[in-house]
C-alpha cells in the first residue's frame, strides 16, 4: 500500500503541524515535504504565507486527497487510436437517454386506459406522448431521445466488431468481452421495451409480436410472458410493467455492467495499439494521461454528439404518433428498427415445416426464428474468446496490443461473413418487397456470404503488403504529436 | 472491550450438549428461512393465473357488427350479408365484444348464395406471432397477414399457402337472421392465434 502511486509523480501533501487529524491525533511535526502544485518548487517563505497557502488549497485536499487522486487515477495511461472512443459514444448516448428520459417521465403516463381527448377516445399514454409533440422542447427531447437509442446500439455493436475484428476479446479480457455482449443485449432489449411506450398502433403490433414468441418458448412461455407483459398483452397491466422496466429496471442493469466493464479495463489494462510496443517498455502502458488530455477529449466528444443529437432532432423528426396512429382493429404493416430487423428477417423466411411437437409442447417456427435463432446468434458471439484458436496455449501470457485484421486472415474471413449473413437476414426482412421467394432468399442468404468470405479469405491470404499496412498502426508512429505517459503495469 | 486487551478469562465451562443443539437450531433457523423465502416466491407465482384478465369470448349466436370504419361500414355497425360482393373480405366483432381483440373475424364472400351461403369466417388472428390479417384478400386471393407474409386460402379453411405460419386459421360457423344480418353460429374450429 505504500508505493501504489508509483514513481512517476512523488506524494504530495500539505500537512502544516498546527492541523489536527480528523482521527484526534495531532499531525506528524514534520514541515511540508512540498508545497501545493500551483506553486512547484517554490519554498516556503514564512509560516503565516504557508498557513494561508494551505487552507486556501488544503480544505479539499485534506477531506478528498485530491493529488493523491490524481497519482493515482487522473495519471492513468490512456491508449491512443483512432477507434478508441465507440464504447465512449455508448455510454455518452446513455446518459443523454437518461438526462431526456427523465424529462419524457415527467410528462408520459403509462397507462392504456381509454380517456376522451378532442371527442376522441384514446390510451392514456398515447394522449400524454401527444401532449409531448405538443411542447416543443419536449418534442425536441423525445427525438433526441429516440435518435440517441440508435446511436447507443450503433456505437455498442461497433465497439463489439472494432474489440473483434483487432482480437482484443483474447486472453485476459474474455470476462469483459462476456460483460459487454451482455450490455449490448441489454440495450437491445432496453431498446425493445421503449417501443411500446407511445402505445400507438405500430407499439401495440411491435410489442404483441415480442409477446407472442416470449409465448411461444415452450412449458415456461405463457408464465414468462404474462410475467413480463403484465398479463395477455395488451391489457391495462401491461404498460406500468414494460415502463418500469423500461426506465429503471434495464437501466440500471445498464448501469450495473457499465460498472464493471470500466473496473475490469482499468483491471485488465487497455489494449494497447502495435506502435506502443516499439515506444513503450513491454508491460508498460502507452498514452495519455486520463487527466487532463483524456478528459479534454473525451469531453469534447460528449458535447460533439450531444449538439449533433439536437441538430439530427431538428431535422430529421423519427417516429412521429401521426405515422401510425392510435391502435385499432387493424394490424399496420411493421418492420422493426435496423438492430432487430434480423430476428425479424429470420422469423420471415423460417420454414413452417420446422415444427415439432415435444413431450413439453410444442416446438413451432416462432420459437427458432424469436428465441432459438438469436440465442445461436448470441452463444457464438459469447463463446468468440474459446473458440479463437489463437487463444489457446499459453505461449503469450497475455494479449496486450491490437492485432491488424489482415494479419488474421481467419478471424477475418469469419467476421465478415458473420456481418454478411446478418446484412442478408436484412434483405430477406424485405424479401416480399424485392420480389424473392422463400427458397430464393434462403440459397442468397447462405451463397453470398460464403462467396463474400472466399473472397476475404483469398485477399488475406495474399499477404498484400499495401493492404495490410494500411491496418498497421505501426507504420504511423513517427510523427505522432500526442504527449505520451508511461504508467506502470503494477497496481494502479 | 477490556476483555481484548487484558487478560483472559478462565475459559467457561462449556456444555457441549447445549452447544450442538445451538448449532442444530440455528441451522434449522436457516432452512426456515429459506423456506420461507422461497414460499414468498412461489405464492404470488399462483396468484399469476390473476393477472389473465376474464375476457369476453365468441358465442354462438352473437351478431357481428363492424370492427372498424373500413370496408364500406362504421365501426359497430351490424354487418350484413348484402354488405360483400364476391371477393370481398371484412372484419367484424361479435357484438360488446370488441374488448378482446381475439374475438376478430374475418368474413370472405366466395359466391352469391342465400343466407350463409357463399360466406366463409375464420380469426383474423394470425397463427404465427398474432397479428392481424389483412381485411382485403391479396392479388391471389389469399388472406396475409402484414406481419411476415404469412398467406391462407379462404376457399380451403385457410389453409397455410405461404409464409411461416404452420397452421391453418382456425375457421367458425355463420348464419344470417331474417333481417340480414350475419351472426356466429358455433366456436372456432381450433385455439386462437400462435400457440
Amino acid at each position: 500500500m505504500t508505493d501504489q502511486r508509483g514513481p512517476a509523480v512523488p506524494p504530495v501533501t500539505i500537512m502544516p503541524a498546527s492541523e489536527v487529524r480528523p482521527g484526534g491525533r495531532a499531525a506528524p511535526r514534520t514541515a511540508p515535504r512540498q508545497v501545493p502544485r500551483t506553486g512547484e518548487g517554490r519554498r516556503v517563505a514564512a509560516p503565516r504565507a504557508a498557513k494561508r497557502d494551505a487552507s486556501r488549497a488544503g480544505w479539499v485536499e485534506e477531506r478528498l486527497d485530491v493529488t493523491g487522486l490524481n497519482a493515482k487515477y487522473g495519471r492513468k495511461a490512456f491508449p491512443v487510436h483512432t477507434t478508441f472512443f465507440l464504447g465512449e459514444m455508448a455510454a455518452f448516448a446513455f446518459i443523454i437517454l437518461i438526462v431526456t428520459g427523465i424529462y419524457l417521465g415527467l410528462i408520459y403516463i403509462p397507462s392504456s386506459a381509454p380517456v376522451e381527448v378532442d371527442g376522441q377516445e384514446l390510451p392514456e399514454a398515447y394522449a400524454s406522448v401527444r401532449l409531448i409533440e405538443s411542447i416543443p422542447v419536449a418534442n425536441l427531447f423525445r427525438n433526441v431521445h429516440h435518435w440517441a437509442a440508435h446511436v447507443m446500439v450503433l456505437a455498442t455493436l461497433l465497439h463489439l466488431i472494432r474489440i473483434f475484428f483487432f482480437g482484443t476479446y483474447r486472453r485476459p479480457r474474455e470476462l469483459n468481452w462476456i460483460i459487454g455482449v451482455v450490455m449490448l443485449i441489454l440495450t437491445l432489449v432496453a431498446g425493445f421495451l421503449g417501443y411500446a411506450l407511445p402505445f400507438d398502433s405500430y407499439a401495440v403490433t411491435a410489442t404483441g409480436i415480442g409477446y407472442s414468441i416470449a409465448r411461444s418458448i415452450p412449458w415456461v412461455g405463457n408464465v414468462a410472458a404474462e410475467l413480463f407483459f403484465g398479463g395477455a398483452f395488451p391489457t391495462l397491466g401491461s404498460l406500468p410493467r414494460l415502463y418500469t422496466l423500461h426506465i429503471f429496471v434495464v437501466p440500471a442493469l445498464i448501469a450495473l455492467t457499465t460498472a464493471a466493464h470500466i473496473l475490469l479495463i482499468v483491471k485488465n489494462k487497455h489494449s494497447q495499439p502495435g506502435y506502443a510496443r516499439k515506444l513503450a517498455e513491454p508491460g508498460r502502458v502507452l498514452g495519455v494521461p486520463a487527466w487532463p488530455y483524456q478528459a479534454l477529449l473525451a469531453g469534447q466528444l460528449f458535447l460533439l454528439m450531444f449538439g449533433a443529437l439536437f441538430i439530427l432532432s431538428a431535422l430529421f423528426e423519427i417516429h412521429p404518433l401521426a405515422a401510425y396512429g392510435p391502435p385499432g382493429p387493424g394490424t399496420p404493416a411493421v418492420k422493426p428498427d435496423w438492430y432487430l430487423l434480423w430476428v425479424y428477417g429470420f422469423l420471415d423466411i423460417v420454414p413452417a415445416s420446422l415444427t415439432l411437437t415435444t413431450p413439453i409442447g410444442t416446438i413451432g417456427p416462432q420459437f427458432i426464428g424469436g428465441i432459438v435463432f438469436p440465442g445461436i446468434i448470441f452463444t457464438l458471439i459469447f463463446l468468440a474468446p474459446w473458440l479463437d484458436r489463437t487463444n489457446r496455449g499459453r505461449d503469450v501470457p497475455r494479449f496486450e496490443y491490437l492485432q491488424p485484421p489482415a494479419q488474421a486472415p481467419v478471424r477475418l474471413t469469419i467476421g465478415v461473413g458473420f456481418l454478411t449473413y446478418i446484412g442478408m437476414l436484412f434483405v430477406a426482412g424485405y424479401h416480399v418487397e424485392l420480389g424473392l421467394s422463400i427458397a430464393q432468399t434462403w440459397y442468397l442468404s447462405l451463397i453470398v456470404p460464403a462467396v463474400v468470405m472466399a473472397a476475404t479469405y483469398g485477399i488475406a491470404r495474399q499477404r498484400d503488403p499495401a493492404w495490410s499496412r494500411r491496418f498497421d498502426p505501426s507504420a504511423e508512429e513517427e510523427d505522432e504529436e500526442v504527449l505520451y505517459v508511461e504508467a506502470p503495469r503494477g497496481d494502479q | 472491550m477490556d476483555n481484548v486487551t487484558g487478560t483472559r478469562s478462565p475459559a467457561p465451562e462449556v456444555d457441549e450438549h447445549w452447544m450442538v443443539n445451538r448449532r442444530r437450531a440455528l441451522k434449522w433457523l436457516i432452512r426456515a428461512g429459506y423456506g420461507a423465502f422461497a414460499l414468498a416466491f412461489a405464492l404470488p407465482a399462483l396468484a399469476l393465473r390473476a393477472l389473465s384478465q376474464q375476457q369476453s369470448e365468441v358465442a354462438s349466436g352473437d351478431p357481428l357488427v363492424y370492427a372498424s370504419n373500413a370496408g364500406g361500414g362504421t365501426a359497430g355497425q351490424p354487418v350484413m350479408a348484402s354488405d360483400l360482393a364476391v371477393g370481398d373480405g371484412i372484419q367484424a366483432f361479435p357484438q360488446g365484444k370488441d374488448d378482446n381483440q381475439t374475438n376478430l373475424i374475418q368474413i370472405v364472400r366466395l359466391g352469391d348464395g342465400e343466407g350463409a351461403e357463399g360466406l366463409v369466417a375464420y380469426s383474423a388472428i394470425c397463427t404465427h406471432l398474432g397479428c392481424v390479417v389483412y381485411a382485403d384478400l391479396n392479388q391471389d386471393g389469399n388472406i396475409a397477414c402484414p406481419c411476415h407474409n404469412s398467406q391462407f386460402d379462404p376457399t380451403a379453411e385457410a389453409e397455410v399457402t405461404g409464409g411461416p405460419a404452420d397452421r391453418a386459421l382456425p375457421s367458425i360457423e355463420l348464419s344470417v337472421t331474417p333481417e340480414g344480418i350475419i351472426s356466429v353460429a358455433g366456436r372456432f374450429s381450433g385455439p386462437i392465434g400462435p400457440s
